[in-house]
Order: structure tokens, then C-alpha cells, then sequence
């Protein structure tokens, strides 16, 4: 998928903002996701899933390694490749121009 | 309690395509079962909302990877829903087509046609001094436009249904599937007036009747052009020519009794009705040597999907509403065809997809009885 100025869906900007800063595994991201929310977006794991397999298939992340825990099944690890990243860094530039105008105009409660 | 509530999930992430789950199955019960463990530790009502979230987000998630794989129009391949929708799209175009024929081409030809018959009536009663060759000749030209519309249905019938060199038997029995029970009610309603002498809820209950005759006919088709004998497809045509003959002089010989002035009259009409439906079904039955589940389905489906084929049209479409009998002036006629082929075009949809998807189930049954003797 090309780079748009199309707004992004909230999941979507809070696990780019995740990975940004380490590569994670699924319930790793969905955990900081909820951190990074303030509690207010709890990922569903399928939604959460649907989301990593669009972000693999548009290029935004990339499948990392795989990583033992335990005794248990490896995990997968994912990181945020340089598209996602410019992606990220797009739509971060959006919403403070967004919110920059409201303070420009004084608007009540963010000034 | 947790174990339990992995296992639900374990199984339906099974529902995902087959390349989605290599991908991401391990991964997603990995995560599902450690957000069950973190909300455990919360109490149960935290596992409870989990779940629920769950619940409402997996549906939708569930159709999106089925239709970004493609995997979502595989099930259109598969039986009893391939040959559901056939048969609903065969249905539902050939209900309206035979619709639009009723008012424009039965219309036109017993319009073009009012003055010659009404010139050879007055013929007849002058010649012979009764008017029974009169009543015998309108029906005649109901009779042929109902044959027009039963071939239209036919026509579609064979078209959606029939498969490759069997198109002709399709064709043919599709058509005559609609032209007896249709035939049969017109000869019966339309010969001699004789709902004057019935009740309101008698009559009521004689309409219905035919509904299930309509039913029972529209469920027969498949078993007999799918048979294939000539013989089951001779015997249903001499049907089609024999049931129409019959109602008109079981009538006569009711009247020749003077049983329409009696309580038994209601009760003869009763016994036409279920010999009718029963001689189909039994005819069916022998001739196939299978039990005829789509005429039983046919039955108690098509009077059912009439009366709500119609309303769901009035809120659906929010069409003025056309009271059957009322007089159509012609700047509605458009309105009143629309709608007429719109309940038609429904009606026809959901009872094909009913009896397509039995057809379908029974197929399967046999392909998988046909597979278990191959391993014997």
C-alpha cells in the first residue's frame, strides 16, 4: 500500500507507536498498546491479528525472528520496517497540524 | 474455567482459512490464553468482558480474512449452498419472467382476443341454445396463456437449473411443473362461479390449498428432471393435460349432483384438493424411487413465502400498496407490474434456495454414500 494522507485507525497508530520502539510479540503489543491508550484501547486478539497481517502485507512491519519463552511455543517478534516508520512519522505530523490549528484559534480547553 | 474457554477459542480459530491459520494460529492461542491467565488474576468478571470483546470483534475479523484470501467464494463451490443459490437465482428470475408474461402477454392476448371469443359465444348459444361451449372456450385461451408463462418459467428454469444436453428435459418439466397446479386452479376457480356457494373461510382454505398444489409441483420438478426416464416425463405431461380436464368435469359432474347447494360441496372440493396434491407426490415417489423431500419442503414453504414475499415487498420497497382485483389505471400499471414482479422475484428466491438446498443436502448424502462403498 502506497503512503497516504489518509488518517489512520487508532489500532493501527498505537501499534506503529508500539513497535516504534521495540519489536514486540503479539500480546506484547497488545499489552503496551493498552499502556500507551490509558487503558482505553483494549485489542481484541483477532482484531489485534487482522491488524498485523495488514501492516505485513502493506510493508508497515516485518516479521522479526522467532523467539522461545519458556517452555513453550517460539513467539513471534515483529518490527516496524522504514515504511512504517515514515507512515508513522506522517501521521504524527497530522494530528499536530490538526491540533495546532485548534490552539492557534484558541479553542476552549486547549489552550 | 480458563482451560475451558482456551479450548472454545483453540476450535474457532479453526474457522479461519487454511493459510491464515499456518500464519497466525499458534500466535493468536498464545496471546488468547496469556489474556486469559492476566485477566484471571483481575477475577472472573475481567474473563467474562474479555470474552465479550472477543466475541463481538472475531465475527467480523473472521469474514475479513475469508474475503481477503479469496476463501469466502470457495463456499459457493460447496453443497447444499452451491446449489441453493442455483436454484434461488433460477427461481427468482423465473417467477418474475413468468410474472411480466401474465400481465403483458396473457393481458394483450385475452384482450386482442375479447371480441372473437365474445362473437363465437354468441355463435355457440345461438346454435346449440346453452353456453357450456362458451366457458369451455375461455378456459381454452386461459389455458394457452398459462402455457405461455409456464414455458417463460421453463425457460429460466432451464437455463439456471439445467446442466449441459438434460436443458430440453429441464425445460420441459419446469414448464409443465408451472402449468398444472396454474391450469388446474384457473379451470377450477374460473369455470363455473362456484365460490358464490362457499364460505369466506372455506374459500380461504381452498386458496391455500392450491398454494400447497403450486408447492408440491415446484418441489416435484427437480426430482423428475432429474430422474431422466421418458417415461416419468411422459406420465408428468399427461399430467399437465389431464389435471386441468379433470377439475373442469369434476365441477361439472358436482354441479350435475347439485351438491354445490349442500354442506358436502366444500368437503368434494377438499377431496379434489388432497387427491391432486397426493397423485403428484405418490407419482413422484414411484417414478424415482426416492423419497421426494423437496415436494414436502415445496409444500409447506411456497403458501407460507407468498403471504410474506408480499409483505416483506411493502416494507422493504415501500411501494404503493396494489390490492389484488382492484382496477389498474394505467398510470400505475407501471408501479402495479413493478410490484407484482418484485413479490414474484422474492417469493421465487427464497423457495429456491429452500428446495436447492435440500436438492444440495441430498446430493451430498449420496456422494458421501457413494465414497463410503468405494472404501468397502
Amino acid at each position: 500500500m502506497k503512503i497516504t494522507n489518509q488518517p489512520l485507525s487508532e489500532q493501527t497508530y498505537f501499534i506503529l507507536l508500539s513497535l516504534q520502539t521495540e519489536p514486540r510479540h503479539g500480546y506484547a503489543i497488545a499489552k503496551d498498546v493498552e499502556t500507551l491508550s490509558n487503558g482505553r484501547v483494549k485489542l481484541s486478539v483477532s482484531t489485534l491479528y487482522t491488524t498485523l497481517k495488514r501492516l505485513l502485507d502493506d510493508g508497515w512491519i516485518r516479521l522479526l525472528d522467532e523467539i522461545s519463552r519458556g517452555p513453550g511455543k517460539p513467539r513471534k517478534i515483529y518490527e516496524i520496517t522504514k515504511k512504517g516508520g515514515n507512515v508513522l512519522v506522517a501521521e504524527i505530523q497530522r494530528l499536530d497540524t490538526l491540533v495546532s490549528a485548534a490552539r492557534v484559534r484558541g479553542v476552549e480547553g486547549l489552550a | 474455567m480458563t482451560h475451558f474457554v482456551i479450548k472454545i477459542y483453540g476450535w474457532l480459530l479453526g474457522l479461519y482459512p487454511a493459510a491464515y491459520k499456518k500464519e497466525f494460529r499458534e500466535q493468536m492461542l498464545m496471546d488468547f490464553a496469556d489474556m486469559v491467565t492476566a485477566a484471571e488474576e483481575k477475577g472472573k468478571p475481567s474473563i467474562l468482558l474479555l470474552c465479550v470483546r472477543e466475541m463481538f470483534d472475531f465475527p467480523f475479523n473472521l469474514l475479513l480474512s475469508h474475503w481477503q484470501t479469496g476463501a469466502i467464494f470457495q463456499v459457493f463451490r460447496f453443497q447444499p449452498v452451491n446449489s441453493g443459490l442455483r436454484t434461488a437465482l433460477g427461481f427468482g428470475i423465473g417467477f418474475a419472467a413468468a410474472a411480466l408474461v401474465i400481465w403483458n402477454v396473457s393481458a394483450w392476448l385475452l384482450t386482442a382476443l375479447d371480441y372473437q371469443i365474445s362473437y363465437i359465444s354468441v355463435w355457440i348459444y345461438d346454435t346449440f341454445r346453452n353456453e357450456n361451449g362458451t366457458a369451455l372456450l375461455w378456459n381454452m385461451i386461459i389455458l394457452i396463456a398459462t402455457a405461455l408463462e409456464s414455458i417463460s418459467f421453463g425457460l429460466v428454469f432451464a437455463l439456471g437449473i439445467g446442466r449441459g444436453r438434460s436443458f430440453a428435459r429441464y425445460m420441459v418439466v419446469g414448464s409443465v411443473g408451472w402449468f398444472i397446479p396454474f391450469a388446474f386452479s384457473f379451470v377450477l376457480f374460473e369455470s363455473f362461479g362456484w365460490p358464490f356457494f362457499l364460505s369466506t373461510l372455506q374459500i380461504t382454505i381452498l386458496g391455500y390449498s392450491i398454494k400447497v398444489l403450486v408447492g408440491v409441483c415446484l418441489g416435484a420438478i427437480f426430482y423428475l428432471a432429474e430422474s431422466g426416464t421418458p417415461k416419468s416425463l411422459r406420465l408428468f405431461a399427461v399430467c399437465g393435460i389431464a389435471y386441468p380436464l379433470v377439475a373442469f368435469l369434476y365441477i361439472k359432474f358436482i354441479f350435475f349432483l347439485w351438491l354445490e347447494i349442500s354442506p358436502w360441496f366444500f368437503v368434494a372440493m377438499m377431496v379434489l384438493m388432497i387427491v391432486a396434491i397426493g397423485s403428484i407426490f405418490t407419482l413422484v415417489w414411484k417414478v424415482t424411487q426416492k423419497m421426494p423431500w423437496t415436494i414436502l419442503v415445496g409444500a409447506i414453504a411456497y403458501p407460507l413465502l407468498s403471504r410474506g414475499a408480499y409483505h416483506l415487498v411493502q416494507v422493504v420497497f415501500r411501494l404503493p400498496l396494489v390490492v389484488p382485483g382492484e382496477v389498474v389505471i394505467p398510470e400505475s400499471l407501471v408501479m402495479f407490474q413493478l410490484n407484482g414482479v418484485l413479490v414474484q422475484a422474492v417469493l421465487g428466491l427464497f423457495l429456491g434456495l429452500l428446495l436447492g438446498a435440500v436438492i444440495g443436502l441430498q446430493n451430498l448424502r449420496t456422494l458421501r454414500q457413494i465414497n463410503v462403498n468405494r472404501q468397502i
